[in-house]
């Protein structure tokens, strides 16, 4: 019977087992092979030992980009973080009716082909016929060159990520303010609570696990950014906007230079594998996981 | 020895069978074999091209109904020719390589160099009467794909680049239409003539390439070029490229009369949404310049320090890995004929056969479009060594960095990408 059991746990797991094999293991282990190897795709490979590994730090422009990735990572994550909760917040006071017109036109821009509407935003972003620029001339003021300068582009790629992704921390702010017991807010305002007290000592404690876990998927999500810069600038102005990402695509797709592809896509593993382990043992500072 | 013996053949060819074309052939369509074969074959082309396709793919299948062909499309899209190969050469890698696909300029090297593509040479000897009119397609533009004396397809359709300029503009600004050896001097007239600004928009006399073919065009003509002639190394250091390079830079932050580029900007919509008067292209932006009813006509690029038109031509190169290399030569031969020139490139891009020039060009706007006929005969080939998509990358790069920046230390950036370039071709 235990053998039968054991057979049919197998059979079961199987489909499962080879899906995770051929997609997620085999991949990951030959990742691992063609880091250490010379290959181009068209021939075969030739082991190197750890030479890809060694030029991560040395070659100028691999390190620039992860600078770039973290100042633009770190930008979108607060802004998501906190505009997606504001927004949350906004909803939660309209009449459930509205509230779900409102969820629809905030959620829109997530459901939308990011290529379209990053050109649109580019015409808007442009220094000398963009729109934004039009009405800032209109004010007496100058163009800003939001695409252009090494400085700016960090807001403008920051300001079109959080159109056109925050709808998702919204969502799940939305969805934890709705998991809080009602009966906290009337014990709240039977003890005289104003609206930031209730806020500071009931929302936001309650909302923590929610918040660990949309700044979580959002440092994962970030670090990896590819479609904003690929679309508005392209990576530049030189390699301003350029992150992990995108050079890992260039230097895969462009050079055909897989093996220093594939280390730079180890160390993308790595450093994301540090940072959401710090970030779970910090949490356990300050996420409140008690509901009684 | 080999270019003695192409050189041999093609006489031979054209004396003996070139001429008499695909009639003859038609009546032996299993020339190399008869079993029925689906060729694979990737084409870069719009909705509109895929219709005109169809139409010669019909007129293929009548006369070689043992041969089909699935057209893979595959848009050159915002990232160039670059991309294009790269697609291309991920299908080679993945063991879905197609049996031929159409190659610009850009490319040769890349699969001269690579082995991506069979010589032909013995295929046209064997079979000359696959080949209709050999000595109907220009010279120069023929002999771009021709690399060591290897013959890797026939030049179907090229581009160059020109001035495009829109006639209601420069009529309002009351200048004559500009002489085909206008200088940088006038060429800088006419453009602060044209910028104007109503209602708080502005009109830019101009906008500056911002694609490496169309900057070319602009390089040559300073007498400078991103490699040296044997594209064995980098030449950004030249003081006629860092003249080119100030000059752009001064259009956009000292004369304001161009936009400053951001990658992907399109030139054909700021052309036809009338925002700048001025634009540098070759012949495939006349279908929308047409479509948006735009006043315009073709002239010279100025000649900066001298006149050298840059040009690009494509081919139909047989794949190496072609499983079916004789079929995908009779597909590849049909395809460069006349009537295929005729049905796909009246009005768009330019027709590589004297003849078909001489018919189609006349017959569609501009007025001027014979330049596109004339400028082949003392153009130079855009550059485009085996490593091209690396080093358009690294010169685009620092292309944009200068023009995105009013202080930008051009020398500076022009000698670090040198340094770049120079480290890409010695892999």
């Amino acid at each position: 019977m235990k053998r039968h059991n054991g057979r049919d746990a197998a059979l079961f797991l199987a489909p499962t087992a080879v899906t995770y094999a051929v997609f997620l293991y085999i991949p990951i282990v030959s990742c691992f092979v063609i880091a250490m190897s010379d290959y181009d795709i068209l021939s075969p490979l030739n082991f190197i030992g750890f030479s890809n590994f060694k030029r991560l730090f040395t070659y100028d422009r691999t390190l620039s980009t992860y600078l770039t990735t973290f100042k633009l990572a770190g930008m979108v994550v607060i802004l998501h973080t906190i505009i997606g909760l504001m927004m949350a917040l906004i909803v939660r006071h309209f009449h459930r009716r509205f509230q779900s017109v409102l969820r629809s036109i905030y959620y829109l821009p997530s459901i939308l082909t990011t290529a379209s509407v990053a050109i649109a935003w580019r015409y808007i972003f442009h220094s000398d016929l963009g729109i934004l620029n039009y009405f800032l001339r209109q004010l007496g003021l100058s163009n800003i060159p939001w695409l252009l300068d090494p400085q700016w582009v960090y807001g403008s790629i920051a300001v079109f990520s959080v159109w056109k992704f925050v709808g998702g921390a919204f969502l799940y702010y939305l969805i934890g303010l709705e998991t809080i017991p009602e009966s906290l807010y009337e014990a709240a305002k039977i003890d005289g609570a104003g609206s930031v007290s209730t806020f500071r000592h009931i929302t936001l404690p309650m909302l923590t696990p929610t918040i660990f876990f949309v700044v979580l998927n959002l440092c994962i999500g970030a670090t990896q950014m590819f479609d904003e810069p690929f679309f508005l600038t392209g990576g530049g102005p030189g390699d301003a906007s350029r992150t992990v990402n995108l050079f890992l695509y260039e230097v895969a797709y462009k050079e055909f230079n897989f093996g220093y592809a594939s280390a730079i896509a180890i160390s993308l593993f790595f450093v994301l594998a540090i940072f959401t382990i710090v970030q779970v043992k910090a949490s356990n500072k300050w996420v409140t996981y008690d509901r009684a | 020895m080999k270019r003695l013996f192409i050189a041999t053949a093609f006489a031979a060819a054209a004396v003996f069978g070139f001429a008499n074309g695909q009639d003859e052939a038609s009546t032996d369509s299993g020339v190399f074999g008869g079993d029925d074969v689906t060729l694979r074959f990737v084409m870069d082309g719009t909705v509109e091209q895929q219709a005109w396709m169809d139409e010669l793919l019909a007129d293929f299948n009548a006369e070689y109904p043992n041969i089909g062909v699935e057209v893979i499309w595959t848009p050159v899209g915002a990232e160039g020719w670059g991309g294009y190969f790269t697609k291309i050469k991920t299908m080679i890698a993945s063991g879905q390589s197609p049996d031929l696909a159409m190659v610009a300029s850009e490319g040769f090297q890349l699969l001269h160099e690579g082995k991506l593509a069979v010589p032909l040479n013995d295929y046209v000897e064997a079979h000359p009467e696959l080949v209709d009119e050999y000595e109907d397609i220009h010279t120069k533009l023929q002999n771009a794909c021709i690399i060591d004396g290897n013959l890797y397809g026939f030049a179907w359709n090229w581009n160059n680049v020109v001035t495009h300029i829109n006639l209601d503009m420069l009529e309002a600004a009351n200048l004559p239409f500009p002489s085909a050896n206008w200088n940088k001097e006038e060429f800088l007239r006419y453009a602060q003539a044209m910028t104007i600004e109503k209602d708080g928009k502005k009109q830019y006399g101009t906008f500056i390439p911002n694609y490496n073919f169309m900057i070319t065009g602009w390089l040559y003509n300073f007498g400078a070029s991103v490699l040296n002639d044997e594209m064995s190394a980098a030449a950004l250091e030249t003081p006629e490229m860092q003249e080119c390079m100030q000059f752009m830079h001064d259009l956009i932050y000292k004369y304001g009369v161009s936009p400053a580029p951001i990658p992907g900007d399109n030139f054909i919509s700021m052309m036809t949404n009338r925002q700048v008067a001025m634009t540098f292209g070759g012949r495939w932006p006349v279908p929308a310049f047409v479509n948006a009813d735009l006043n315009f006509d073709i002239q010279y690029v100025p000649s900066f320090n001298t006149n050298q038109v840059v040009y690009g031509t494509s081919m139909f190169p047989v794949m190496t890995a072609s499983k079916h290399p004789e079929e995908a030569f009779i597909f590849s031969a049909w395809l460069s004929g006349r009537r295929s020139q005729e049905v796909y490139l009246s009005s768009f891009s330019i027709p590589t056969r004297l003849s078909v020039m001489d018919k189609v060009l006349p017959a569609n706007p501009p007025e001027n479009a014979q330049l596109f006929k004339t400028s082949a005969d003392s153009a130079r080939v855009v550059q485009a060594p085996a490593q091209f998509p690396e080093v358009e990358a690294a010169f685009m790069r620092a292309f944009n960095t200068i023009m995105s920046d009013p202080n930008a230390d051009i020398s500076g950036i022009l000698s670090a990408s040198n340094s770049d370039i120079n480290e890409i071709l010695s892999r």
